[in-house]
């Protein structure tokens, strides 16, 4: 059974459904249209929420709902823009590279060759390829499930979902990188990236994902509603690090339900610097014993911005470990919202689980809302979790200057300071160094 | 050097300074002494820049200029350097790259060119070697998990790099075991010279057996009571405060 939501999906949403239904008229006849009707027809059945709903009581969409978006052009960008988006991969990360324009791929500036790690479009897949079979069955199955509609959304909109699957047993040699830019110009977008990312057993690999959009001098709008769906199999281990620098005006909705099979390793870390609203819904489900699940999360806001972080930990079976840790530094008028629940079931014994949330108000206008929840049905099993909300130390900031430092290098100084455990929680290597940078950039430019 | 004039601070309405009166000169080490809630370490923070103090009256002269007109990294970029009875902790800052940052930022005011990493590294284990220190201590957080003992040593670590003209050094000696109070005063007497001076806040006489001052004040309730030479510490220790309390109440009466 659906769940209601209080507003009514607005009338242009069901006219880009039916634009798209007619674009992809004559191509194909591929089993995911069937996924993509069913999506439709659950969104407009659910509505979408507003701040009425308890998952949203912090977050108002409404002003995202509101626009009249276009559908991205199913063209492939031209060579200036193949120029930008080349620029946007990190050449000095020897990676495999993959490039989403306005959420959908481009061929020419993506290349993952390697034994062992293979790359689809669900539409290539035929359908009497196995992995077809295998990844519409757990499609359908996560959204018969979910009570997220942006799920459906996505679901609805998307012209073509991508499938990775990294083969058992293999080790990737290089991280995969991922460029999700998207540019609106003359009117507002929506783009609605699917992936489908299988860890099959025993393999290993990192994958870093960026989400940035053209400058913000326009009246236009981005909204992005990206759709991630990873299946993490025995003794996988993966790590997963998103940055999310969009420009000031856009929206995103990042969604990503991982699900993990025994003794695997999922390490999510979640970094947000842009936007003027993020909300991410971040999901994991532990199917097997003996796994490891790790949720990082780093945000900083400034101005008008307004980030929320939406996790989901489920305990399902006994003997597994969970450490969840998000810290931001909210300056100007923004705002942050942590809704983070650990869910521990009744046979989920020995479960050792931490959850923790903080923040650094460093103006007097910033606001956060942070909600951790615990919720235990076992006995036998060790978990804690808490959230604290502060204000910049002046008798650090005092200790700092008294050592030679201006007021701005001693802010900085007690904000990287106090993201330490974030950045402690990643391997070395390029992709933190990267993320290090970025941090670094950001929280100058909010001083 | 340093000449502070009849200098009234006050604390949320509770003046606690009231009227203090110093001359330092180049190349001399005063020792500040006095019972608990005196106002010694409220000297050491007014003379530091730390804003929780409202100066009332009085005047404070650093090297020819108003040193009241300047913010606390001015002061420290100027030569002032305060070593704090209760350094703070801050984890996620590691020892070294914190030490690097103050260099830089002190030798760029100076308009010395940054350390590249190698100089930066000779020097940091130049002046632990002096200090006896361990070259660990860089690799952790700044005086995150530090015993007593490690975080004055590390106070003294930082003067040493940052080379100033004025130290002021708020109860160094306390929670000091006597193997750390002769390290911290070696690091001290090491760097005496004629063109830097010391002001020495302590309320035990101890450390002054190491670190031989030239001047000795005694503070109480805010005003220096009695000054004279180093014997006059000798002679505190003997007799107690209470002497000079009922010295300079007589005195007033």
């Amino acid at each position: 059974m659906l769940p209601k939501y209080q507003t009514e999906v607005p009338q242009h949403f069901k006219a880009l459904f039916d634009q798209l239904g007619r674009q992809l008229n004559g191509q194909k006849d591929h089993h995911f249209q069937e996924l993509r009707i069913k999506g439709g027809k659950n969104l407009f059945d659910m509505g979408f929420p507003t701040t009425r709903n308890e998952d949203y009581k912090y977050t108002a969409l409404g002003r995202v709902f509101n626009k009249e978006y276009q559908l991205p052009d199913p063209k492939q960008p031209g060579p200036e823009m193949m120029e930008e988006l080349r620029g946007l991969f990190n050449s000095e990360m020897d990676s495999h590279r993959i490039c989403f324009y306005n959420g959908q791929l481009v061929s020419e500036l993506t290349e993952v060759n390697e034994k062992g790690i293979g790359f689809f479009r669900l539409s290539d897949l035929s359908d009497e390829d196995l992995l077809n079979g295998e990844v519409l069955k757990h499609m359908d199955h996560t959204l018969s499930q979910t009570n997220n509609p942006f799920l459906h959304l996505n679901t609805a909109l998307c012209r073509e979902p991508l499938v990775l699957v990294v083969d058992k047993d293999h080790r990737a040699s290089k991280p995969i990188q991922v460029v999700y830019h998207y540019s609106a110009n003359d009117s507002d977008l929506i783009a609605n990236p699917q992936f489908f990312v299988i860890a099959r057993e025993n393999s290993k690999f990192s994958m870093i994902e960026k989400h940035t959009s053209n400058p913000s001098d326009r009246e236009v709008a981005v909204f992005a509603n990206v759709f991630q769906r990873w299946i993490t199999e025995k003794n996988a281990n993966v790590d997963h690090t998103k940055i999310q620098e969009l420009s000031e005006n856009d929206f995103i909705i990042h969604n990503l339900i991982a699900s993990q099979e025994a003794h695997s390793h999922f390490y999510a870390l979640t970094a947000d610097l842009g936007s003027r609203i993020t909300r991410n819904n971040l999901e994991v489900h532990l199917l097997d014993s003996h796994t490891q699940t790790d949720m990082f999360g780093l945000f900083i806001g400034n101005a008008n911005q307004h980030i929320d972080n939406q996790t989901f930990l489920d305990h399902a079976v006994p003997h597994c470990e969970s450490r969840e840790w998000y810290k931001g530094v909210l300056s100007g008028k923004s705002r942050g919202v942590f809704n983070g629940k650990v869910l521990v079931r009744q046979d989920a014994q020995k479960t050792n689980a931490f959850q923790q949330n903080n923040t650094l108000l460093s103006s007097d206008h910033a606001r956060m809302d942070s909600k951790p929840q615990l919720e235990i049905y076992a006995d036998d099993v060790k978990c804690s979790h808490g959230a604290t909300i502060g204000q910049m130390d002046d008798q650090i900031l005092f200790y700092l200057k008294s050592r030679g430092l201006d007021d701005d290098q001693a802010g900085e100084l007690v904000k990287v300071a106090f993201l330490a455990e974030v950045f402690n929680s990643m391997d070395e290597g390029a992709i933190k160094n990267t993320l290090a940078g970025k941090v670094l950039d950001k929280l100058r430019e909010i001083q | 050097m340093l000449k502070i004039k009849d200098l009234r601070v006050s604390v949320e309405d509770t003046e606690i300074l009231k009227g203090v009166n110093l001359e330092i000169k180049p190349g001399e080490v005063h020792a500040i002494m006095g019972p608990n809630g005196s106002g010694k370490s409220t000297l050491g923070f007014v003379l530091a820049g730390k804003d929780d103090y409202e100066v009332t009256s009085g005047s404070v002269e650093y090297q020819g200029q108003d040193l009241l007109d300047l913010s606390p990294d001015e002061r420290a970029r100027d030569g002032v350097f305060l070593g704090f009875q209760y350094p703070v902790e801050i984890p996620g800052v590691s020892n070294s790259n914190f030490l690097k940052m103050i260099i830089n930022s002190i030798r760029k005011s100076r308009g010395q060119e940054e350390l590249d990493a190698l100089a930066m590294l000779k020097l940091l284990k130049e002046k632990l070697a002096s200090l006896g220190m361990d070259t660990n201590m860089l690799k952790r957080s700044l005086n995150d998990g530090f015993s007593g003992g490690e975080k004055k040593r590390n106070e003294i670590l930082q003067m040493a790099v940052l080379d100033p003209k004025l130290a002021i050094l708020d109860e160094t000696d306390s929670g000091l075991d006597i193997d750390a109070l002769k390290v911290v005063s070696d690091g001290v007497n090491s760097m005496r010279s004629p063109d830097r001076s010391f002001l020495i806040i302590t309320h035990y006489q101890r450390l002054l057996n190491y670190i031989v001052p030239d001047f000795v004040h005694v503070l109480v309730d805010g005003k220096i009571v009695k000054s004279g030479d180093k014997s006059l510490a000798l002679e505190l220790e003997d007799k107690g405060y209470d002497w000079v309390k009922k010295e300079s109440s007589e005195v007033m009466a």
